[in-house]
């Protein structure tokens, strides 16, 4: 989102990719943190039978849901890289922009261009 | 009662004990944890110093070997199918000492590639190794004591004619009841360590220009200290409980040592 704010030239395509890829990214740091803790605190309670309180489950998730946060934004930039090449700094949503502007606008314009209205109007 | 190659007649620990807690399916299981930790490290050691190449970066290299040899020791409970013995017990436990790493890993971050006053580090480093120390201290008078007095060992170590049984009851009744020991670090401490660093977040500009690294790097040496002593804690305990004394127990009495996790444990009072 913040690189969607601090430049001008970003369009709806570069906010919706941003959007969607804010959720993906939510919900896999989510996930990958459910999943660690839920391992963590297994192992303390079943296998050494310690007593966890709530405030150290809960320091535990914070501190794995920043790794986690951390984690995930590194892979999306490194993959940005991979598939979008080294100047697109905006992660994989700088390539789901480009994809989304090339096929929605093409469709776009192909209605626009009166293609579809044309046959509606023969049509009719 | 079962017979068991070159060993006697031992308890049926498979039909007693409960199977999520067998060594062949939890030691795998528990490995999981250092290999997670060392792929939530890389970003942290690569984002260090991102002017060096990702396979160049000394850090990131340990981290892959760790890792590797992490995912190769995950099918090793399962193949050769680890049973009751206290040394395939207490892998599961040595296995959380991995949660450190997320704390050793941008502490090595700072000491290499960041530039924070040499001040600042060595009080780091000072806090790392007397809470570290302190804590895992407690863990080795305790057992020391018990294991040095006749009348609480037998709580824990119960010899019988062809093993010896560590009695996991036996160790929850005397940690829980007789000396009152928590294995994880006060609540206060966890919420000032991990509420200091959110607080940190207010300034995190300053904060990563103090110290020439992301902010992660900072959030996580200050949240972590509570945290990777839970996993040294738990590590220590494993290595004196299923390591240390049986390793001593075997020496004296020639007896391997198994773990009873359901057993009701027997004491000299009764």
């Amino acid at each position: 989102m913040a690189e969607w704010k601090d430049d001008v030239n970003k369009d709806g395509y570069d906010l919706a990719a941003a959007l969607f890829m804010n959720v993906v990214k939510a919900v896999l740091g989510a996930a990958l943190t459910a999943l660690f803790v839920t391992i963590i605190i297994a192992i303390l309670m079943i296998g050494a039978g310690a007593a966890v309180s709530v405030i150290a489950v809960a320091g535990i998730t914070i501190v794995v849901g920043v790794l986690a946060g951390y984690l995930i934004d590194v892979v999306d930039k490194k993959l940005g890289k991979m598939a979008g090449g080294e100047e697109n700094k905006d992660g994989l949503s700088g390539v789901i922009a480009k994809h989304m502007r090339e096929n929605i606008q093409y469709h776009w314009y192909y209605l626009k261009n009166g293609l579809w209205w044309n046959f509606e109007e023969s049509a009719l | 009662m079962v017979e068991l190659r070159g060993v006697g007649i031992v308890r049926a620990l498979d039909s007693s004990n409960p199977q999520i807690l067998r060594p062949s399916s939890f030691a795998s299981f528990s490995a999981i944890v250092p290999l997670l930790c060392v792929i939530f490290s890389l970003p942290l050691a690569s984002g260090a110093a991102s002017e060096i190449a990702f396979f160049e970066n000394p850090i990131v290299v340990i981290l892959l070997a760790l890792g590797a040899a992490f995912l190769l020791i995950i099918p090793v409970p399962i193949v050769f199918r680890w049973d009751w013995k206290a040394c395939y017990y207490g892998f599961s436990l040595l296995c959380l000492g991995g949660i450190s790493l997320l704390a050793a890993v941008p502490l090595l971050s700072v000491v290499l590639y960041g530039r924070a006053p040499i001040y600042a580090l060595l009080v780091i480093l000072f806090l790392y190794g007397i809470s570290h120390f302190l804590w895992c201290r407690k863990f080795v008078v305790l057992y020391r004591g018990v294991f040095s007095d006749d009348n609480l060992r037998i709580i824990i170590y119960q010899e019988e004619n062809d093993a010896v049984y560590y009695m996991r009851r036996g160790d929850e009744f005397l940690l829980r009841k007789r000396y009152k020991f928590s294995q994880i670090p006060s609540d206060w401490l966890i919420g000032v360590s991990v509420g200091s660093a959110l607080l940190m977040a207010v300034d995190m500009h300053a904060v990563a220009g103090f110290i020439g690294l992301p902010f992660v790097h900072a959030f996580l040496i200050i949240a972590m200290i509570p945290i990777s002593c839970i996993g040294a804690g738990i590590a220590t305990r494993g290595f004196l409980l299923f390591y240390l004394f049986p390793a001593k127990i075997k020496k004296i009495t020639g007896k391997t040592v198994y773990v009873d996790v359901v057993g009701k444990y027997r004491s000299n009072n009764k």
